[in-house]
């Protein structure tokens, strides 16, 4: 019998990767991209702001208490006639830091460990996830609450304790995600191939949780900030006189009657944000979805 | 009749009871053994264990009873550092080519994975070579390489699935239904190019499948499962035209009633 | 007059700027109480075509650019493709059956089959909740569900894939539809569960009358269940005639070579036939012989840059106009 060759099939010219594909998907997710440019400039006037400013976040002078907006300070001033301008651009670089990197520790520690106990399974994976049930039925607000009246009000404090709430909701994702995927033909075919698990989890699982491990970091991000300004609003976030988005709104709250402004540009800027947080992690979610991908 | 190159004696299988369930035996001591270069067919309709059988040559799925052969070796209690130097000798070819490649790895990574199962893996210039010989040995151009398998049709990627399973040098495959998820015309390229590559390799494949006509077509033997058990087994042309056990009948006027005189 | 008749359906996909021809003017008919099978490769329109007809594509970016489908009923003959949302949903369920490769797209899971198999029987018909589920449980029985007085109060999810289906026959008996589509009906489930389903589909078209349009890649089926045939490919009408005509003598040679690629016993030892390649991008849909475009197929010059025709070879029996010719046996397997 003689040797038989297949035919050899053309292909058309090669497509996009997974991720070339999501990213034109989102850039033609208007909202999702506006919420994008408005993010990085909120993030550049915060971050950059106060050094062009010229004026300390606590700078005093008090023959300008209570200012209105005026040119020289286009958000008027405070009861120490501090310069509301650069207190929302410092205020803006707490409340976006802790969001960011309360998200960072939520993603280190949530992903990492919902992975392993998804991919152990069985016995350990169940109990690692009794482990985070039991967590999860703490009354955290009120841990939060007494881990700072305890200790402090120590800024890395609020960090770690934040991280501590919101790590377990990942957790869990990556759990639920990942169990399903092990038991996908592309992974049992890793391990026919004797691929060792680490190899595995980081290689063939974790790739393919990633797209929802990304849309949920955008969505913890506020969640992370509301959290941070909530417990300023109770009067336990970040020490004064530094401040944070959430301990201005507070404090122009108190001022709503006299001086409107100072509850409203904060505010503003606050919603603004948690907006474009909201709108960017749908586009996210839309842009990986596998289930919208042609195949 | 030369010695079988995989031997399974009165494998068992149990899945442990769950919330409310009782518990099941998928495999109630099941025999079979299929001798080099053969194709043993494995017939049997959902739930009957055929499955599970597949995956326990593998080490994908814990055995509760029995033995299983390789050759003289006794492949289902390998201690894990003697089975990662042999795994290679056994591979699976699955049946949904959507769901067995990585989305996120390059074709070239996939196959390179494979590569690496091999006891004496090429590197570097030698390993692309390898990998784009294969490509072509399965019918793809060589850029296929460093394309996602979003990309591929079904046909392609089981041919991509094929090389995965091949590169290794396996001395026994096991292919679970892997045409039930193509179409007629697909089916028949990837019956020939398995059964090209069978010929050329001179491979064991055990193959899994609920189509009488392509046991017909391809098995040299046949295993007949139902419910965990092994009911016939046997030469597959005398099973298939004379059948005696009533499962087995059954399963054949019931592909008889789909078959085309053309 | 034929209970459905389908003239010129052409269904379009506008998606990121390109255009996908699915379905390319695609003509049939359908007389009462008969089965015609359309076969097709994934991609040939099959789907796309009965979806379109019960009118359950997103649209956008789904678009029926042209066509008419005229079903009879008892207020007259009613165009599917021009009916409005409302009207289309009066049909489906009352004119016309659906069933699916996975009963679960039609079955509620949180609700019992008693509240699901008797809410179209009390609504269309007006029966008393009694009647209608004594009707249902008869139903049942006689698609086989055995214990159907007591299994009609389960959950749908506690029955395996075969008997969901045969609940979802137990329906169609009770709505007793003029037309039913069945897409995949058969294709989820173990040939002794298949066989016993298209038992019951064939009972359900010769004791109602109902015409079934049956969808399926299985020319197995087709071969044994349909009075007539329809081989679609690229979006196109190959082939359509009876079916035992078109399974032993096809004329056209894309149905040629689907029936040759089949795996028998008989043809143990020879390499099948495959022809080369994959079905056409229907983004750009081709302009002539679809079939030109495979790799190995040779000739076929006087339709390279025109759409052929339909041209009636026998009694109902019409092959769309091709002069390609398929690769030698040889030349698939050696290529």
């Amino acid at each position: 019998m003689p040797e038989q060759v297949p035919p050899t099939e053309k292909l058309p010219p090669p497509g996009r990767s997974y991720w070339g594909d999501a990213w034109s998907r989102l850039a033609r997710n208007r909202l999702a991209l506006i919420s994008l440019w408005v993010l990085v400039g909120i993030t550049l006037f915060c971050v950059v702001g106060p050094w062009l400013r010229g004026y300390g976040f606590n700078d005093q002078d008090y023959a300008r208490v209570f200012a209105d907006p005026s040119g020289a300070f286009p958000f008027g001033t405070d009861d120490l006639g501090r310069d509301q301008m650069v207190r929302i651009m410092v205020g803006g670089r707490v409340s976006l830091g802790i969001g960011l990197t309360a998200t960072a520790v939520t993603l280190i520690i949530g992903v990492l460990y919902g992975a392993v106990a998804g991919y152990a399974g069985g016995r350990l994976g169940a109990l690692m996830m009794r482990l985070v049930d039991v967590l999860y039925a703490m009354p955290f607000t009120i841990f939060v609450i007494m881990l700072l009246t305890f200790f402090g009000r120590n800024m890395w404090l609020l960090f770690v304790a934040i991280g501590a709430v919101e790590w377990l909701t990942m957790a869990r994702m990556v759990y639920g995600q990942v169990r399903s995927l092990k038991e996908r033909d592309f992974v049992l075919a890793a391990r026919m191939l004797g691929q060792p698990w680490y190899r595995i989890v980081w290689r063939h699982l974790l790739p393919n949780v990633l797209g929802v491990i990304v849309v949920y970091a955008t969505l913890t991000v506020p969640s992370v900030i509301l959290l941070e300004s909530f417990l300023s609003f109770l009067g336990l976030g970040v020490q004064a006189p530094r401040p944070s988005w959430g301990s201005l709104i507070k404090f122009g709250a108190d001022q709503m009657t006299t001086s409107p402004h100072l509850l409203i540009i904060p505010a503003l800027f606050f919603s603004v944000t948690l907006f474009c947080l909201n709108f960017l992690g749908d586009g996210l979610r839309d842009a990986l979805d596998p289930q919208s991908r042609r195949d | 009749m030369p010695d079988p190159r995989l031997r399974i004696e009165d494998l068992r299988v149990t899945f442990p009871a769950r919330a409310g369930r009782a518990p099941v035996e998928a495999l109630k001591g099941v025999s079979v053994e299929a001798y080099p270069g053969e194709v043993l067919g494995i017939v049997g309709e959902s739930g009957s264990g055929k499955s599970t059988l597949a995956r326990s040559v593998l080490h994908l799925q814990a055995i509760d009873g029995g033995r299983i052969w390789l050759d003289d070796t006794e492949w289902s209690t390998l201690v894990p550092a003697a089975l990662r130097r042999q795994r290679h000798a056994v591979q699976m070819v699955f049946q949904d080519p959507h769901a067995s490649l990585n989305p996120r790895l390059t074709i070239r990574e996939t196959l390179a994975e494979a590569l690496r199962c091999r006891p004496q893996r090429p590197r570097g210039k030698a390993a692309r070579q390898e990998i784009e010989g294969w490509l072509d040995r399965v019918g793809l151009p060589k850029d296929a390489a460093q394309r996602y398998p979003h990309e591929f049709s079904g046909g392609q990627r089981q041919r991509i699935a094929i090389a995965r399973a091949l590169i290794p040098q396996p001395q026994v495959v096991v292919a679970d239904e892997p045409v039930s998820a193509l179409d007629v015309s697909i089916q028949a390229q990837i019956l020939n190019l398995l059964e090209s590559l069978r010929q050329e390799l001179d491979l064991t494949f055990v193959f899994i499948t609920h189509d009488l006509e392509l046991v017909g077509y391809w098995a040299d033997r046949v295993a007949v499962m139902r419910r965990g058990e092994v009911v016939e087994q046997g030469d597959a042309e005398a099973v298939l035209q004379r059948p005696q056990h009533a499962y087995t009948q059954e399963l054949l006027a019931s592909a008889a009633d789909k078959r085309v005189r053309y | 007059m034929p209970l459905l008749d389908v003239q010129g359906l052409t269904t379009r996909f506008a998606m990121r700027g390109e255009t996908v021809h699915a379905v390319e003017d695609v003509s049939f008919v359908l007389e009462e109480g008969e089965v015609l099978g359309v076969v097709g490769e994934s991609g040939s329109g099959k789907s796309v075509m009965a979806s379109s007809l019960l009118r359950l594509l997103p649209m956008p970016p789904a678009q029926i650019a042209a066509g008419q489908a005229l079903l009879q009923t008892e207020s007259g003959p009613l165009d599917l493709l021009q009916l409005s949302e409302r009207e289309i949903r009066r049909v489906r369920g009352r004119e016309i059956g659906m069933i699916f490769q996975d009963p679960m797209t039609s079955l509620n899971p949180y609700l019992r089959l008693s509240t699901q198999l008797t809410e179209g029987l009390r609504r269309h018909y007006g029966l008393s909740k009694r009647a209608a589920i004594e009707q249902a449980i008869e139903a049942l029985e006689r698609v086989g569900i055995s214990d159907a007085a007591k299994r009609i109060h389960s959950h749908p999810h506690e029955f395996s894939g075969g008997m969901r289906q045969r609940v979802m026959i137990a329906m169609m008996l009770l709505l007793q539809p003029r037309l039913l589509i069945a897409d995949e009906p058969t294709t989820a489930l173990d040939v002794t569960v298949q066989r016993q389903i298209l038992d019951q589909l064939g009972a359900l078209c010769r004791d109602a009358r109902t015409a079934v349009l049956l969808i399926t890649h299985d020319l197995g089926v087709v071969a044994q269940r349909c009075h007539r045939v329809m081989v679609m490919y690229a979006g196109q009408v190959m082939e359509i005639g009876p079916s035992q005509v078109i399974c032993e003598a096809p004329r056209h040679p894309y149905t040629q070579a689907l029936l040759r690629a089949r795996p028998s016993a008989s043809l143990r030892g020879q390499p099948l036939y495959a022809l080369p390649g994959n079905p056409p991008d229907l983004r750009e849909p081709p302009v002539g012989d679809p079939l030109l475009l495979r790799p190995g197929v040779t000739g076929g010059d006087r339709w390279r840059t025109e759409r052929p025709p339909l041209e009636q070879v026998g009694a109902g029996h019409w092959v769309r106009a091709s002069e390609a010719v398929l690769p030698a046996w040889e030349e698939v397997r050696d290529a």
